[in-house]
């Protein structure tokens, strides 16, 4: 939208972003495809989801290892790019951005109630000419500060903090099928509040990607890889770049020095280059070229007001040292009295092979469902709140539902990991638990013919005793073939960790 | 959220403040009213797309498996009712014994979709004595073929890890390959693609539910693998068919032997191949155990016949197999093989 109000032209610079985002969504959704089974093994179907910055921080946090630090690669690159450069991976990757600009797209002109109005533009440049603008605080900072203070104390919340494994876990859901309700939701604010009120004020990975920006925007233009960049002597301070930026950045508009924008929220996303009527006013650089300038409007909008002459330079970084720190602090408060109430709660589950212990499994795994949907026989599914906060959405292994396959499978779920939670194990490792045999309703203890359970052992650690099972604890894996199949109502034969009794006797054989 | 009525474009529509108050009004109340549809249209899609998947789980009760073609064809005066061929090459002797009833074409006509229902069920190389010989399966496969059947599936479900890896590690699939003939695996107690079906004949299992290749069949060939099995005592073509249901766990849970024969009354073979190339002789049906070459192929169109003919390889009788005798008891065929025009080949 021009600041003549009005018509709404597609320049070339938002095609070809829009262009690049739908490219990036649908490599994201072609790669989620790819996890289901048999997935990739040359080129793996997670490298997507380990460009996340955030996700890397957790496993180095929760693991404290090189390994992890190799394996988060994708990461590390394009933090040092956003370090150089702006948080452009939001506004020109994310494909969780990609969507809820679709649905801002969609959204009918008559319900865009929420774009900034004239005349508090003309106050906030006034006031920034003074130096009196207030800083508005985002929560995303606090969020993020919170969502690291739990990775030290092993809690992984990016389910909810990663954009990327949000979109991964609604695609699985998508594909299942089942309601993705967190992404409709997300969705559904977007419509009808804002389309980036998730980027601009939650996302705790945008807002480390907008932390680790605002160093690079001290070297300037010359080193970003991608940055928006303002001639003050061409700028007719319309406002058009403000009312246009999807993330309220104010800086294209009440700046008044030339040079790449400061704005810790600039995704370089170019809405403003493309809304700029002023030619040459506002331009998206790359290492100091510039890829795309304003080129001005047929119908030149007027001045709303004189260029602004403020000298002082004005920063415009969305939050303070001290602000960060002192988020920092009340998260770790938080994280400890949240730490406190999960001692109990960890107690090992049982989970598909080469499950990383526990607690190590809690903090590295990213809920990112990649293995449940790898999983060729379907014995991995997201766990409900039924063993409480902190292993929700954790995929375990339900052994009545499907035996698992490792030794088929080539253990799948372990190679789609993004988070290392997994680790490969060869079949004759591989140790989920052992059967055990409920000798009180076992069909074959009441002398009656079944023996379902050893025809269905592959590992030859079920014998018969006359019509009676008799469990080898040497040979079971705990792939759980036998738990899967047998007849009765609950299963006679359950997998249990080892070490852990079924305490048929005593009325128990609750698996944990 | 920012709801100030000053927003943008009524800022520019409302100059006089009078009219911009009505504006503001009217405004207000389409924006209620399109949020309201926008949203009730999103509820309701998302209402009728958890119908739609429920509508498509439910599915149609069969009451009886389609009467097979050969049934209502006599056999030709003179010809024997089971054939016995023994020799080393197992693929010959299931031809030579087939032959000797009078060939495929007597079975399966042209333009036939014609079942072959495998013991596959066990990821082993045919030494191992679990699984069917896959030169008996391809060569069943290519007979079928030669007389034009148009399709030939051979089905089963699988009992140890992957189905597709166990069709390739017992050999089966490829043979079935080699041959013209299409492979359909099942993981056992997948009961995702089953029909229900009712079984009138059923003394024990009045309903099961079986995979939809065996109800759309035109033939259905039973090609056992003759073993030992602890549950039942011995594995043989009646047992075989525990294959072509999804519910392993209603037949087991019931009297087993009964089961079986119910099972047969509801699914029946137009021709049981049964394979004892080499029979295992403990430790079944998985194994693995001690095994014997017996080199030796059962073929007839009488399902009891040729399980009872089946025993005697194991030093046994069909008494010593009560699904058998059920059968028998059911009218499913003859317990007592020597009232049968045996062929030995």
């Amino acid at each position: 939208m021009s600041a003549a109000g009005g018509t709404r032209k597609r320049r070339g610079l938002s095609i070809t972003r829009r262009t690049v985002q739908a490219a990036f969504l649908a490599f994201f959704v072609v790669l989620a495809f790819k996890a289901a089974y048999p997935p990739l093994s040359t080129a793996p179907s997670n490298t997507f989801l380990r460009l996340d910055p955030l996700a890397g921080f957790f496993s180095l946090l929760a693991a404290r290892s090189a390994s992890v630090f190799i394996r988060y690669w994708p990461a590390w690159i394009l933090l040092g790019l956003t370090l150089l450069g702006s948080r452009f991976f939001c506004g020109w990757i994310c494909p969780l951005g990609t969507c809820f600009d679709a649905v801002g797209a969609i959204k009918p002109r008559a319900l865009k109630y929420y774009g900034p109005i004239r005349k508090k533009m003309k106050e906030r440049l006034a006031r920034s000419r003074e130096g009196t603008l207030p800083r508005r605080f985002r929560i995303k900072y606090v969020l993020l500060a919170v969502v690291l203070a739990l990775a030290l104390v092993g809690v992984n919340l990016l389910y909810f903090a990663s954009p990327l494994v949000v979109m991964n876990r609604s695609v699985y859901y998508v594909l299942l099928p089942q309601i993705p309700v967190l992404f409709l939701v997300l969705m559904l604010l977007a419509f009808f509040y804002r389309p980036r009120f998730w980027c601009e004020e939650i996302c705790p990975m945008g807002a480390l990607l907008a932390l680790f920006s605002m160093e690079g925007k001290r070297l300037g233009a010359r080193l970003s890889p991608l940055s928006v960049a303002k001639d003050t002597d061409a700028c007719i301070s319309c406002g058009a770049c403000y009312r246009e930026c999807p993330f309220g950045v104010d800086e294209p508009y009440t700046r008044s020095e030339s040079g790449a924008l400061r704005s810790a929220d600039c995704t370089s996303c170019g809405a403003c280059v493309s809304a700029c009527p002023a030619e040459g006013a506002l331009a998206l650089t790359s290492f100091g070229a510039k890829l795309s300038r304003s080129r001005g409007s047929s119908t030149p909008a007027k001045p709303g007001l004189p260029a602004p002459t403020a000298p002082e330079a004005h920063g415009g970084l969305t939050v303070t040292r001290r602000e960060f720190v002192g988020s920092l602090g009340l998260g770790a408060v938080l994280a400890a009295g949240y730490a406190v109430g999960l001692r109990e709660l960890s107690e090992p589950v049982l989970r598909m092979p080469g499950a990383q212990d526990e607690s190590r499994f809690l903090a590295e795994c990213n809920r990112c469902a990649e293995c449940t949907r790898t999983c060729p026989v379907g014995c991995i599914k997201p766990m409900g709140l039924e063993d409480g906060f902190q292993k929700l959405w954790t995929p375990r292994f339900y052994p009545r539902t499907a035996g698992c396959v490792f030794d088929e499978c080539n253990h799948a779920c372990a190679r789609v990991c993004p988070a290392g939670a997994i680790q490969y194990q060869k079949p004759d490792e591989v140790k989920i638990g052992i059967a055990h045999v409920n000798r009180r309703t076992c069909l074959g203890y009441q002398g009656r013919i079944c023996l379902v359970c050893m025809e269905r052992c592959r590992f030859d650690a079920i014998k018969a005793d006359g019509l009676r099972p008799i469990i080898d604890t040497e040979k079971c894996t705990g792939c759980g073939a036998c738990e899967q199949t047998c007849p009765t109502d609950p299963s006679s034969i359950v997998v249990f960790l080892a070490g852990e009794t079924p305490g048929w006797q005593s009325g128990g054989g609750r698996r944990r | 959220m920012r709801l100030d009525p000053d927003s943008e474009f009524l800022f520019e529509k409302a100059s006089d403040p009078a009219r911009g108050a009505l504006l503001r009004e009217i405004e207000r109340r389409d924006f209620v009213k399109k949020a309201g549809r926008v949203t009730g249209g999103l509820i309701l899609a998302v209402y009728l797309g958890s119908l739609a998947s429920c509508v498509r789980k439910a599915a149609p009760v069969v009451k009886r498996v389609k009467p097979q073609t050969s049934a209502a064809v006599p056999p030709p005066a003179g010809q024997a009712d089971l054939a016995v061929a023994t020799g080393k090459d197992a693929g010959e002797i299931t031809r030579k014994a087939v032959d000797a009833l009078g060939g495929m074409g007597r079975f399966v006509r042209e333009g036939n979709v014609v079942v072959v229902k495998p013991n596959a069920s066990f990821p082993d190389p045919p030494i191992a004595g679990n699984s069917t010989n896959p030169e008996v399966v391809g060569q069943v496969v290519a007979m079928c073929r030669e007389a034009g059947a148009r399709r030939v599936i051979v089905m089963d479900h699988c009992l140890r890890g992957l189905p597709s890896a166990c069709f390739s590690a017992n050999g089966i699939g490829e043979a079935v390959k080699r041959n013209g003939g299409e492979v359909v695996a099942y993981g056992a107690g997948d009961n995702s693609h089953g029909v229900d079906a009712e079984i009138p004949a059923g003394v024990v299992l009045k309903r099961t539910n079986v995979y939809p290749e065996v109800l759309n069949a035109d033939v259905i060939i039973n090609v056992p693998k003759a073993k030992h099995h602890s549950g039942t005592g011995l594995s043989l073509g009646m047992k075989n068919f525990i294959g072509v249901t999804t519910q392993m766990s209603s037949i087991h849970n019931n009297d087993l032997h009964r089961a079986i024969a119910d099972l047969n009354t509801l699914v029946r073979a137009d021709l049981s191949v049964i394979d004892a190339s080499i029979i295992l002789l403990d430790n079944g049906p998985g194994g693995p155990g001690p095994t014997r070459a017996a080199d030796t192929v059962i073929v007839s169109t009488d399902i009891v016949a040729a399980d009872s003919y089946a025993c005697t390889l194991f030093g046994l009788t069909a008494e010593d197999v009560p699904y058998v005798v059920y059968g028998n008891r059911a009218g499913l065929g003859e317990v007592d093989f020597n009232k049968l025009k045996i062929a030995r080949v």
